[in-house]
């Protein structure tokens, strides 16, 4: 999507604060390895994500041509309709993949609960889909 | 006024062939316009003159709209709809 430069320079900012919570994690506590890498993880990903978008930004800023013609790209209606199908259908085949994970952690013989979110996960994309068609049926 | 139809897109529905057919290759040909001119004006990909052309993709209504007011005609004078029973 096309953000604004605030986005990613908070994205950024973030990513930055999570970075350094988890070296305090680290020098601070013990026993918290999954928070440490979870925090490390995320924060790296923000920060990366933000520098290659605010990257973008610049050489947008630089070659208006280049922002004029990227935004065309993205608003053209092919574009998007192209876009559009294309996560549905790897929303639908992720489903399918869904399915074959939770009956791979049941083999497995993994405790209920991990399981039951599986169930949960998979559960949610229909209801989330429900709720998306009773949205856009009230609009269309 | 006849038409050099150049583009045919089918949809099938049960026993009728539903068919949107257009002249924007013939027009844009005879008006000397480049496909990236025609894009810029529109504000689409080149990408999406390329398939209106040859018939892969049809326009929504505003890009139809669009399409007719640049070419100074009515979006019937472009785009053809036709109904065919199939045999």
């Amino acid at each position: 999507m096309l953000k604004k430069t605030r986005f990613y320079i908070a994205t950024l900012v973030i990513g930055i604060l999570l970075l350094a919570s988890s070296f305090v994690v680290h020098a601070m506590t013990e026993g918290f390895k999954s928070l440490e890498g979870v925090l490390l993880g995320v924060g790296a990903g923000l920060i990366g994500m933000s520098i290659a978008n605010l990257v973008m930004k610049y050489y947008e800023r630089k070659r208006p041509n280049f922002k004029k013609q990227n935004e065309i790209e993205f608003n053209d209606e092919r574009n998007a309709q192209i876009r559009y199908r294309a996560q549905a259908k790897a929303g639908s085949i992720l489903v399918w993949l869904l399915i074959a994970f939770i009956y791979l952690l049941i083999l497995l013989d993994v405790p209920l609960w991990v399981t039951l979110v599986g169930v949960g996960v998979f559960s949610s994309y229909y209801i989330l889909m429900m709720i998306f068609m009773n949205k856009y049926r009230k609009e269309m | 006024m006849l038409y050099d139809i150049n583009v045919k897109l089918a949809f099938h529905y049960s026993d009728e062939v539903m068919q949107v057919k257009n002249r924007l290759e013939e027009l844009r040909k005879e008006r000397g316009i480049l496909q990236e001119d025609l894009a810029a004006a529109l504000e689409v990909s080149r990408q999406t003159i390329g398939s209106l052309e040859n018939g892969r993709y049809n326009p929504s209504i505003i890009l139809a709209f669009k399409i007719a007011r640049y070419f100074g005609m009515t979006i019937e004078e472009i785009f053809i709809y036709e109904e065919e029973t199939k045999c």
